[in-house]
């Protein structure tokens, strides 16, 4: 058996372009695109209710079916005609107002799935509801970009593991709860002395090699953000819940002009089944709360121009509420965008008035491909070729304003 | 046998060789290890824990929705301990290859289980299977409720046709995606199907009133046919044994394919009648098999990784549940793959966080000592004590019977112990040499120099591979 460190020395480099999957192969390698430009996405895990976010107000059918579910207009927070918030998101009203708002209705998209895992691999892979995708969209967003060496910390997951979203097939993002942890974990030193013993990484294909990268990628990432995570302290008081705290966490990294494009963040608990109206209030004001405090911030550092958030879920919930004080899972669902930078401001399409003809055995039907959000982030806000990540080209939707 | 080579067999046909057999077995050869892998894994031994309905369809159809509600709930509670007894078994077995294989073909017939005795029926069905007729197989897990079920089949009825199970009974069990059949195909197959589904108690049942008895053309050929006749046509077809034995050869073999060899394991296949025994043993008895290309390059999955580590150092764990969080956090849970396309192997499981995991678990398990991670939170929100591997004290604390590894490896300090360290572990050269080792573990005295050695060379990506 050969060495593997003579394997090192003679292998020749693979290029970037030799590693990207064959759909990719004819991507003209683009220059390194990142101008700054980041975008949040918040994911709404478990199906959120659209309809109870931002309640028709003035919608008799939604009132027929939802005899004790349904939000009252005396308790909404009015930000349009015939639209208003549910009351625990008092943190989006000045979002709304500004105008950094712009809430799309119905997105969904053909041949819809109700169950939870299939249904957020759709969304997390792009794909049609007919196909099963093994990398993500931001993944293969990662691989387009052809950097030689881009660094795992380009694309950020708060959390401990990293989902399918940011995974592609070569590059992938970075999971990371807490700086400080993930720096003091890579500085064990077992680890230490093993990269000590490999040497460089190199671009090989092998497994081994391909850890070895990855090792040395997330050891100089954990250094590098955990140095970055210094720089800066914010003065805006955060909620202190779960989302509070990470949304803190992305704003210092923000804010200290860290080289992180994308930051995927989740929050769990919307699969509202039963007795929902104090467990959907309760997320959704920490949403909310956090949320305001994180505009705010940005806002104050001048960073939110720059800044891009989506927030989506994996589908909606139905008109009808269930017998048990809940709602069960549903089809196309509101979702929005929040930004300085936005072109369509406001409330995007208008939500169809529920009677049996706009609904889809009783759950709203899709006016807009969630692809076609996709679209326009990869387009207009990533500045890069769309349907060479999405397989085909959707319409994008004007929502962002050109640079 | 060589031991890189009897390791390798051990590797891919079961879950790695314990310490205790190396000696006995190195000393046999090639011939004799594919025997005992074979006879060791003759028994079928189904699982049978008692979680299951313990109820008659008469009773379960006498339920209140409330009481179905509640029995529902806890069957969903138990599939956790279900996962342990399999993962349990994958450790302790001496059926090791029927283990590997049961485990196999559960990525194949990818399927997510939502309670304990749908899942029990269907790892009895892949257990009892493994090793036979991959048209029994086929027949046999078409008819699981879980599965049924899983891909919508209840659904599937005359004038209403589902095709999700048509669909993926052809793209992924059978032919393989877009291999020579149409959508019109599919929509035929689907009729075929109606009227499969599955009783309250998890029992197939065929509803007459729900089947298309009309005619069908599939693949060319028409007639009335039903869904065993489906089944039936695609084992006919040649591709279906090409692309099984492709997706044995990628597992089992390399991520490439050699198409000389798959020309002729299939043919073989093919003509025994889908016999899987001895298309096992025609791959393990070759010595394309054991080329040094095909050795040590493998990444573990991460039930692999645990089982493997689980046996190589005789561990038990002194709260299982460890194990259970270990899936969670490493991103492969037994019972619950991602989708119908199975977990995708190789690369795909290693990124920064992950990797790091993996690195940190055995010097954890070795010295007692606790990891935080978390694993993704569930769709409801609700912690259900499995997924994270928490705060509270030495999370990872295991008993370890080290006299296996002692006695085999005749382990005293200086070079020849310590070699025999990274050839046992190992499959690839190590990283560090035996000088290097020496000078880690310098003060300490013979038993914390061995826990010490075994904890750094398992902390390497090396170790990963098999």
């Amino acid at each position: 058996m050969s060495s593997r460190r003579d394997f090192i020395k003679t292998s020749s480099l693979a290029t970037c372009s030799m590693m990207l999957p064959g759909f990719l192969f004819n991507q003209q390698c683009a220059s390194n695109t990142y101008k700054g430009k980041k975008l949040v996405i918040i994911q709404l895990s478990g199906g959120n209710d659209g309809l109870n976010t931002f309640v028709p107000y003035s919608n008799d059918n939604y009132y027929r079916q939802r005899q004790h579910l349904a939000i009252q207009q005396k308790d909404v927070l009015q930000i349009a005609d015939g639209i208003g918030l549910n009351k625990e998101l008092e943190g989006l009203r000045g979002i709304f107002d500004a105008g950094d708002l712009s809430l799309l209705h119905a997105v969904g998209y053909p041949n819809p799935n109700r169950s939870h895992f299939r249904s957020m691999d759709i969304w997390q892979t792009g794909s049609s509801s007919k196909e099963y995708l093994q990398t993500g969209w931001l993944g293969r967003y990662l691989d387009a970009n052809c950097q030689q060496n881009i660094p795992a910390h380009h694309a950020l997951e708060i959390d401990d593991t990293l989902g399918l979203a940011v995974k592609g097939k070569i590059a992938k993002g970075m999971a990371i709860k807490n700086p400080g942890r993930l720096f003091r974990q890579s500085k064990d030193r077992h680890l230490q002395y093993i990269q000590d013993k490999y040497g460089k990484p190199t671009d090989s294909v092998s497994s081994l090699d391909y850890m070895y990268k990855t090792m040395a990628e997330s050891t100089s990432s954990a250094q590098y953000l955990y140095e970055q995570s210094k720089i800066f302290r914010s003065k805006t008081t955060y909620p202190n819940s779960k989302l509070g705290k990470q949304l803190k966490q992305v704003s210092e990294l923000i804010c200290s002009g860290t080289e992180t494009q994308v930051y995927y963040l989740s929050l769990a608990g919307f699969d509202t089944h039963a007795n929902q109206i104090n467990q959907h209030g309760r997320l959704l004001k920490q949403y909310g709360d956090a949320v305001a405090a994180f505009v705010k911030d940005l806002k104050n550092n001048h960073q939110w121009e720059d800044t891009l958030v989506l927030t989506f879920s994996e589908f909606g919930r139905r008109l009808a509420e269930n017998g048990s004080r809940g709602t069960d899972h549903g089809k196309a669902n509101a979702l929005w965008l929040m930004g300085g930078s936005l072109q369509s401001q406001g409330i995007y399409n208008e939500l169809p008035e529920l009677a049996a003809e706009d609904l889809d055995d009783g759950d709203l039907k899709w006016q807009i491909d969630f692809r076609q959000v996709y679209a326009e982030i990869l387009e207009k806000w990533l500045q890069t070729d769309s349907k060479a990540i999405l397989g085909k080209s959707f319409d994008t939707l004007g929502l962002i304003r050109p640079a | 046998m060589d031991q890189r080579k009897l390791q390798h067999l051990y590797h891919r046909a079961g879950f790695g060789l314990r310490p205790q057999e190396l000696i006995s077995y190195q000393q046999q050869d090639r011939a004799w290890n594919i025997q005992n892998l074979f006879e060791s894994s003759e028994q079928i031994h189904p699982l049978e824990t008692g979680l299951g309905l313990n109820m008659s369809l008469r009773e379960i159809k006498d339920l209140s929705p409330k009481e179905r509600q509640e029995i529902l709930k806890d069957q969903r509670k138990q599939l956790p301990s279900l996962n342990l007894s399999w993962i349990n078994r994958m450790i302790n077995s001496e059926g090791q290859l029927r283990e590997r294989m049961t485990f196999f073909w559960h990525n194949h017939f990818a399927c997510r289980l939502k309670t304990v005795h749908t899942a029990e029926s269907y790892y009895n069905t892949l257990h009892k299977h493994a090793l036979g007729n991959f048209g029994d197989l086929l027949k046999a897990v078409s008819k699981e409720a879980g599965m049924l079920r899983f891909l919508n089949n209840q659904q599937n009825r005359k004038g209403h046709p589902n095709e999700n199970f048509a669909r993926e009974v052809m793209e992924l069990f059978t032919l393989g995606r877009d291999n020579g059949y149409t959508e019109t195909d599919i929509q035929e197959a689907a009729r075929a199907f109606t009227g499969w589904t599955a009783l309250p108690n998890g029992e197939f049942i065929f509803r007459r009133r729900q089947h298309d008895f009309g005619k069908k053309t599939f693949l060319g050929k028409s007639g009335n046919f039903n869904g065993d006749n489906i089944l039936d046509m695609l084992l006919e077809d040649r591709r279906t044994a090409t692309y099984i034995v492709e997706k044995i050869y990628k597992y089992f073999v390399h991520e490439d394919l050699d198409k000389e060899y798959i020309t002729v394991w299939s043919k073989d296949f093919y003509e025994s009648n889908y016999a899987i025994t001895p298309l096992l043993q025609n791959i393990f008895s070759s010595n394309h098999f054991y080329k040094d290309e095909h050795i040590g390059v493998k990444i573990k999955s991460p039930v692999d990784f645990l089982v493997n580590i689980s046996r190589m150092l005789n561990l038990k764990m002194e709260n299982e549940k460890g194990l259970l969080a270990m899936q969670h956090v490493l991103g492969q849970v037994l019972f619950q793959p991602p989708n119908v396309a199975g977990w995708v192997q190789g690369k795909a499981w290693i990124d920064s966080s992950s990797l790091m995991t993996r690195l940190s678990i055995p010097k954890a398990i070795i010295f007692s000592e606790s990891i935080q991670r978390e694993g993704k939170m569930s769709f409801s929100g609700q912690e259900d004590g499995i997924r994270n591997l928490g705060r509270q004290g030495k999370n990872l604390a295991a008993t370890i019977n080290w006299e296996p590894l002692i006695e085999t490896l005749n382990s005293s300090t200086g070079e020849q112990g310590l070699n025999s360290l990274f050839s046992y572990f190992l499959q690839v050269e190590s990283p560090f040499s035996t000088k290097d080792l020496l000078a880690w573990t310098a003060n300490d005295n013979k038993e914390l120099a061995l826990q010490k050695s075994v904890a750094l060379i398992m902390s390497c990506p090396e170790f990963q591979l098999g």
